[in-house]
């Protein structure tokens, strides 16, 4: 993208507001990305935001030698890894009340329910807190693949970590959130392995 | 039992195509047999579809419009609250180009009316690229989503086949396996290339339809001529499961419907 490049080269030259261009070029994805990782808007806004205000002031530091967004993805992500647990209390509060809900759960069937309204945002809330259950490294993994549509092997690069763990750490993931799962549909039918 | 230990083991890899041919279709091989791994295998894709089929809410058009406000707002707020970094000569939302600004902005006007004139004017070739897997070209997003449909709308034929295949009463001579293997072969390896050049988020769904396309393609590529019905039955089972030919009806009538270069999507999903 040549544009980028020049946007960039122009920022850096001193030219503050071209970053204006490369932020709205890329806020829908940042955003997005953010609000995977971190599943709600609020939030999501926030780590966004801190997404761009990261590269203002590392723009300096980027080599070119990936495109623009991926290098904000990779901010994404560690920006994200590094911010302290504070959630957790929230995240509790919503498991308790989801665990109330499994009897609807157990109604979810694809063909003969008549109030498939209600079960869709019911299963949404289920696969948030599966999403939530996992550890930070498990949800950005399982969101850059399943919802950002990476193959493994960026992954490991937006991660800095080998494609082995990138691996090993996706299977968790689906073990983790196939396991929650299986006990909000009531099966009693244990882990998934 | 050995073999179903070893599927356990194996099916998440088997599922993200993570295991050498031969070692898939051994496991293709034994689901065809085993109807307790094959339920699993069932529950597996059923749970999978679940877990990544989600919606988005787009927070609005108020909030895309100020965006850059609010992140300039704040970034010179901290700024000053760090004692000036750089961030503080940002222009905040301001509709005026500044003076110092003029020259540039008109240097990038006559480059983007070049483009306009040169795209217009210019003869041009306008067929698509094509793609084969081995050539190491990028093709237009555009380009890339043209060939991605009609590479699935090739592909609805051949599915169709095996959807309405009966395994119980069926002659499977009637498929002609030599002849589907060899044109699943091609097409697998022109989805791969084409999905790996569909970059952009608004291709998710559309790329989401090709890895299911290639999923099925690898298991009919996989089919041997002493294959029997069942081998077949658990073809039409993914063909069924993944309700793949309904998709790629809709993501024609879209492919259709929709300009190109449209904006994003009120409510993205992926
Ligand atoms: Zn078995």
């Amino acid at each position: 993208m040549p544009m980028e490049k020049q946007l960039i080269h122009r920022v850096l030259q001193g030219e503050s507001a071209a970053f204006r261009d490369l932020v709205e070029q890329n806020q829908e994805k940042i955003y997005y990305l953010s609000l995977d990782l971190t599943g709600n808007h609020h939030d999501a806004e926030d780590l966004s935001q801190e997404v761009f205000i990261k590269a203002y002031r590392n723009l300096d530091q980027f080599r070119g030698e990936s495109s623009f967004s991926s290098w904000l993805y990779k901010i994404a992500v560690n920006t994200n890894i590094n911010r302290n647990r504070k959630k957790m209390t929230a995240v509790l509060k919503r498991s308790t009340s989801i665990e109330h809900a499994g009897d609807s759960w157990k109604s979810l069937s694809p063909d003969t329910n008549p109030e498939k309204q209600t079960d869709a945002s019911l299963l949404r809330t289920h696969i948030d807190t599966a999403l939530d259950r996992l550890s930070r490294n498990e949800r950005c993994v399982f969101v850059l693949k399943h919802y950002q549509e990476f193959p493994l092997q960026e992954i490991a690069l937006i991660m800095d970590v080998s494609v082995g763990t990138v691996k090993s750490t996706l299977f968790r993931a689906v073990r983790k959130m196939r396991k929650e799962l299986a006990s909000c549909r009531g099966k009693g039918e244990g882990e998934p392995r | 039992m050995k073999q179903c230990r070893t599927f356990r083991k194996m099916k998440l890899r088997l599922y993200y195509r993570e295991l050498e041919p031969d070692t898939a279709r051994t496991l293709l091989r034994h689901l065809e047999t085993c109807s307790g791994c094959r339920d699993e295998w069932r529950q597996l894709s059923l749970d999978m579809e679940l877990l990544t089929e989600r919606s988005r809410p787009d927070p609005g058009k108020a909030f895309w419009a100020g965006y850059w406000d609010k992140l300039a707002a704040r970034m010179q707020r901290e700024s000053r609250q760090a004692g000036g970094r750089k961030e503080s000569r940002l222009n905040v939302g301001s509709p005026v180009v500044p003076v110092r600004l003029i020259q540039p902005v008109a240097a990038v006007c006559l480059l983007v009316l070049g483009i306009i004139i040169g795209r217009h004017f210019m003869p041009a070739d306008s067929s698509p690229r094509s793609v084969d897997g081995s050539a190491g070209f990028v093709l237009s997003p555009q380009d890339a989503r043209q060939q991605s449909v009609a590479l699935l709308g090739q592909s609805k034929a051949m599915l169709l086949g095996f959807a309405n295949f009966d395994a119980r009463e069926g002659d499977i001579s009637t498929l002609n396996v030599p002849l589907q293997r060899e044109k699943s072969a091609t097409m697998l390896k022109r989805a791969s290339a084409l999905r790996q050049q569909l970059r952009s988020p608004e291709d998710g769904r559309l790329e989401r339809l090709l890895a299911d396309l290639e999923f099925i393609l690898l298991q009919i590529a996989n089919l041997e001529d002493e294959d029997g019905n069942t081998a077949v039955e658990i073809i039409r089972s993914s063909v069924d499961e993944r309700s793949i030919l309904f998709k790629i009806t809709l993501q024609e009538i879209k492919e259709a419907r929709q300009p190109h270069d449209s904006g994003p999507p009120e409510n993205s999903t992926v």
